[in-house]
């Protein structure tokens, strides 16, 4: 409803990745949903995950700026909690020694995220060697880190960015690699083909991670990965484990409805389409770098089963 | 709804959005064992870039591993091969009918399986057998 005050769950939100500026909507999110769980009044397990369930919905209706292509962080994050609080009830018998471990590991949460970075900086190391030419699409921090990571470890290599239209991620990256003294390079979206021979692999974070260990990412990473395999270029994700979700998209454009294209635009008399994201399916993932490890997109799946079933 | 004879595949499957099998049995490598044909009808589906669907119980993932439907298949009755020219295929020597009962569809022609678990990759068969077979290693 137009006007109607924001609930508190997502005023929490907004606050978390106001105060973080490197924040991911994940640590956010799980922020605002252990600030309800310690404010809630409930005192059973099933009340718990009702309000959790409410502020779930409540998280995926609201509009936040950056949101183009990160809506499925959020839902990522919010089913991972409400299995963790489902775990939880199953191991711990008294509610409030539950609640108590659930408020303990979600504050933990945020800590947590900044090393799950560290630990993608460090997998990556060995990947980044003297004299490379790196190709990265989309504004991801967690690259920016690893990347970062690896130029302080006194590896010389040189980054080139696609534009990444119509937000112009590539010009945003650049800024930061520039102040960790990484030479850069930008080009055109369309150039991709045309740089591909020239670059020794290529790089992207990503919004979300599938069941099929497919990637949920900025638009123009699936066409980035078939350039990518046609010519033979290794194509690595640097994603953190809290986005594995359990989607299944079965084709580039079988998105969740968050992350589908918005109507088109009228620009002159002529529909623009500006899709937010594109699935990329497994087959054209090299290796996936997380915090659990260096995984192949398989692997995705056996940490799900894992971890949901 | 449409019923097409198997040759017709190539022609019909720009029609279709998505195919949906069953399985007799899924290996651990991911391929799938099914009736005759289903390799067929997977891998023209590859071809066209199709999703391909395949609805499986969890109790038929087997720990087997198999590289072609030759090494271990079952024999059915040849005479469910005839057709009126067929008819005196005895009396011809050297000639056999066989009727092979099942196929192995490779798994890179499967988008995913479905399961009572929920959806999975075919990949992730051995790991559904070691997370819910543990009774069963010695």
């Amino acid at each position: 409803m137009p006007g109607a005050e924001e609930s508190k769950v997502v005023r929490d939100f907004k606050k978390s990745m106001g105060e973080n500026e490197r924040g991911a909507v994940a640590v956010a999110a799980i922020h605002a949903l252990t600030n309800l769980i310690k404010e809630s009044g409930a005192s059973t397990i099933m009340e718990l995950e009702i309000l959790l369930k409410a502020a779930q919905e409540q998280l995926q209706e609201m509009n936040f700026e950056g949101q183009r292509s990160k809506a499925i962080q959020l839902t990522a994050a919010c089913e991972l909690f409400a299995r963790h609080v489902t775990r939880t009830a199953l191991d711990v018998g008294n509610f409030d020694a539950c609640k108590k471990r659930l408020i303990d590991r979600g504050e933990r949460f945020a800590a947590q995220a900044d090393v799950s970075r560290a630990v993608i900086a460090d997998n990556m190391l060995p990947f980044i060697r003297d004299g490379m030419s790196i190709l990265v699409h989309g504004y991801s921090n967690v690259v920016i880190i690893a990347l970062s990571k690896a130029a302080a470890a006194g590896i010389r290599f040189k980054v080139v960015l696609t534009e990444g239209q119509p937000e112009r991620d590539g010009y945003k990256v650049c800024e930061e690699l520039h102040k960790k003294g990484i030479p850069t390079e930008l080009i055109v979206d369309s150039g991709v083909g045309f740089v591909m021979q020239e670059v020794d692999m290529v790089l992207t974070g990503a919004a979300g991670v599938c069941e099929s260990g497919g990637i949920i990412n900025k638009l123009g990473t699936y066409q980035l990965s078939v350039i990518a395999r046609e010519a033979k270029k290794p194509f690595y994700v640097a994603a953190e484990s809290y986005k594995f979700c359990r989607l299944y998209p079965l084709s580039p454009t079988d998105l969740p409805e968050a992350e589908r294209e918005p109507p088109s635009t009228l620009q002159s008399g002529v529909k623009v389409r500006r899709p937010p994201s594109d699935f990329t399916p497994p087959a054209h993932i090299t290796l996936l770098l997380t915090d659990i490890g260096v995984l192949t997109p398989s692997a995705v799946s056996d940490e799900l089963i894992k971890l949901y079933y | 709804c449409t019923y097409v004879m198997i040759n017709s595949l190539s022609y019909v499957m720009k029609e279709v959005s998505k195919v949906f099998l069953g399985a007799s049995a899924l290996l651990s490598n991911g391929h799938v064992i099914s009736r005759v044909g289903t390799g067929a009808v997977a891998m023209m589906a590859k071809q066209l870039s199709v999703p391909v669907l395949v609805c499986c119980e969890t109790y038929k993932f087997s720990e087997k591993v198999m590289l072609d439907s030759i090494c271990t298949n079952e024999l059915g009755d040849p005479d469910e091969l005839l057709s009126p020219a067929l008819a005196d295929w005895r009396d011809v020597k050297d000639m056999k009918l066989l009727n092979l009962c099942y196929d192995l569809t490779p798994g890179e022609s499967i988008t995913l399986v479905i399961t009572e678990l929920g959806h999975l990759p075919p990949t992730s068969v051995p790991v559904v057998i070691r997370e819910y077979r543990k009774e069963v290693t010695l």
